[in-house]
């Protein structure tokens, strides 16, 4: 089932001034999809335009109705005055989620991060790691239909992405629909079911591996070759 | 490129960017009528106060003036003119960043005396001709003091670097008493005319304290201390902005990593619905954000002065409801500024219980304000009728 369409004419930040074109894609039931692209290439434009963020965008983003979509940005982002367990408080409170449930689920995901000794501190103040998974508890929390997750591997230790990986994977058998900008490929390679390669504001390969492959006219190459022939107009020898 | 020529133009950058700061509020219209028209009657006042003492300061003992010139030197701070990308390219030149510091020390210091040489000349027609002091005492005056404030400057630098807000507050006190007991050693002495203890006892403060500045300015492991310094005071100005305007976020930047108020995210309402949810995430900010605590008792106490200084009723009661409406309108406005500066709460903006919530934070904490404003009128006649002076007479 698709619980995201887009399909984007074009969006910018000024108007007249378009960043992306013609960027179509879906997201369906259980899917992990790749968002990939060099600096300045328009995935974080992307992400913005489907969060609503662009005034300047025709085109439609449209998610299944009654869908709930959870965003982690690249950058945490908290409350400096408010302890990492307050802001779940918040969410569980703002979204209706019952307490009893709602503690049991905060603990336990507080628990597998290893931040249950620091949840009655500010999020602000923790490591780059620590921030980012606070920000995917946060977001785990809600339940939601669809993630949006930019650049999650930044900062992360190996132990702390192994833990990122598994909690994706169990979304994603719950039925959650994960749409992940990043950079670190060989390991986009090897989780993602499908990518979209966006190369100066326009989608210039999507599919499963072997497609971007035949779009690439790489039958052997890697996710990286494929890039880096869009990318760089050419093979990497 | 030599240590001078990088101070040098580190100066002009932070003069230029102080000026841009200040011009940002200060446009033509301002410097017009508010800026000239202030420095023109500050000139006339300052004119007849030689030619004239006014009557105020009559009233006014020697002590409690030299009390404020002390209170004055513990302003101003050392500035090196350290950046951050020093840490990546001039810390490895050793001898020019060093170089460098120093001339920021330097620098530091004749800012300092050209700040307490004028705090003496606004001071001097009183000096003169109302105190009758000779060029003696006021020349020693200003030695001691010019004395005393390269050392506060080094205990600020020092006192800055302490982590722990509860020890850095009592280390400041503790030091202000100790200098201030010290303050009143040497004004005994100079009463009695015993100048040359007091310029041995300003030259050894200042020999000593440029030493150990000079020493504790070669230490590069400081460098982050000197960045977050030159940074305060980069921001002094748009920081005074800040705390003068309503309608600018005031961010404040804390230290503490676990909140002093609800330990442990202790909840404020037992009850968990969404329009709660809300209102413990607004209450919460607004409480630990000593910004927003600082607005909301500025704009209560300027109305309990301007209250109890205006004495017809009729402007009292003016002013009383334009404090309703400005109060009602600034928590509003935070109110705003806190749920929409963050995607955490801004995404929920459109539910119903956001604006309910809105409705009963508001205007709980607007009831607070009255209750306290009442508090603080009633608090300021009982103290003043105690002195034997009615609301209202004051300013007449």
């Amino acid at each position: 089932m698709q619980l995201l369409n887009v399909d984007i004419k074009e969006a910018g930040y000024e108007k007249d001034n378009s960043v992306i074109h013609n960027i179509q894609f879906n997201v369906r039931e259980g899917e992990l999809i790749g968002l990939i692209g060099p600096n300045g290439a328009g995935k974080s434009t992307t992400i913005k335009t489907i969060l609503g963020l662009l005034e300047n965008m025709k085109g439609d983003v449209i998610f299944q109705q009654e869908a709930k979509y959870s965003y982690i940005p690249e950058r945490p982002i908290f409350y400096d005055e408010l302890t990492l367990w307050e802001h779940l408080d918040f969410i569980a409170a703002v979204e209706g989620i019952p307490d009893k449930e709602y503690l049991q689920q905060a603990k336990e995901l507080l628990g597998n991060y290893n931040l249950a000794d620091h949840a009655h501190e500010f999020p602000g103040k923790y490591s780059k790691g620590m921030q980012q998974k606070a920000m995917l508890i946060m977001s785990i929390i809600t339940n939601p239909d669809v993630y949006i997750i930019d650049e999650p591997f930044i900062g992360l230790d190996p132990n702390a992405m192994k833990l990122f990986l598994e909690s994706i994977q169990n979304e994603r058998r719950r039925g959650a629909g994960i749409l992940m900008s990043t950079h670190v490929l060989d390991t986009a390679e090897k989780v993602c079911d499908r990518f979209l390669i966006i190369h100066q504001g326009k989608l210039q390969a999507a599919g499963k591996l072997d497609e971007i492959r035949a779009q690439c006219n790489l039958p052997n190459g890697s996710l990286y070759d494929c890039f880096h022939l869009i990318a760089e107009g050419k093979t990497n020898e | 490129m030599n240590s001078r020529k990088i101070f040098m133009n580190r100066l002009i950058r932070a003069w230029k960017y102080q000026y841009g700061v200040i011009r940002s509020i200060a446009d033509w219209t301002i410097i017009l009528y508010l800026i000239i028209p202030s420095a023109a009657i500050f000139i006339m006042m300052y004119r007849t106060w030689w030619q004239e003492t006014p009557a105020w300061i009559e009233f006014l003992p020697f002590s409690l003036i030299f009390f404020s010139i002390y209170l004055f030197s513990w302003s101003g701070r050392i500035r090196t003119y350290v950046q951050e990308a020093d840490k990546v390219f001039l810390i490895k030149n050793g001898p020019i960043f060093i170089g460098m510091k120093k001339w920021g020390y330097a620098y530091s210091l004749l800012v300092q005396f050209f700040s307490t040489g004028v705090s003496i000349l606004i001071l001097l027609p009183f000096l003169r001709n109302h105190y009758l002091l000779d060029w003696q005492k006021i020349i020693t005056l200003f030695f001691y003091f010019f004395s005393l404030k390269t050392t506060i400057l080094l205990v600020k630098f020092y006192l800055r670097r302490i982590e722990i807000k509860f020890k850095k507050i009592a280390a400041g006190i503790l030091l202000f008493i100790v200098f201030s007991l010290f303050s009143q050693l040497i004004y005994l002495l100079w009463e009695k005319d015993l100048f040359i203890f007091i310029y041995i006892c300003g030259a050894i403060l200042m020999a000593a304290s440029v030493f150990q500045s000079l020493k504790a300015l070669k230490k590069i492991s400081s460098i982050d201390h000197e960045i977050a310094m030159g940074l305060e005071d980069k921001m002094k100005h748009i920081n005074i902005i800040f705390s003068l305007s309503y309608d600018i976020e005031k961010p404040a930047v804390s230290k503490r990593t676990k909140p002093l108020l609800f330990r442990r995210s202790k909840r404020i309402f037992k009850k968990r619905t969404k329009v709660n949810g809300h209102t413990e995430l607004f209450i919460k900010i607004f409480i630990r954000n000593y910004s927003y605590i600082f607005g909301f008792i500025q704009i209560i106490s300027v109305t309990t002065a301007a209250m109890i200084i205006i004495p017809p009723l009729w402007i009292k009661a003016t002013i009383f409801i334009g404090f309703l409406i400005m109060m009602h309108f600034w928590l509003s406005l935070i109110w705003d500024k806190i749920t929409a500066s963050n995607p955490i709460s801004n995404k929920y903006r459109e539910m119903p219980s956001y604006f309910s919530a809105r409705k009963r934070a508001v205007t709980t904490l607007f009831i607070a304000a009255i209750l306290i404003l009442s508090l603080f009128i009633t608090g300021w006649f009982l103290l003043l009728s105690y002195f034997g002076v009615s609301i209202g007479m004051l300013g007449r």
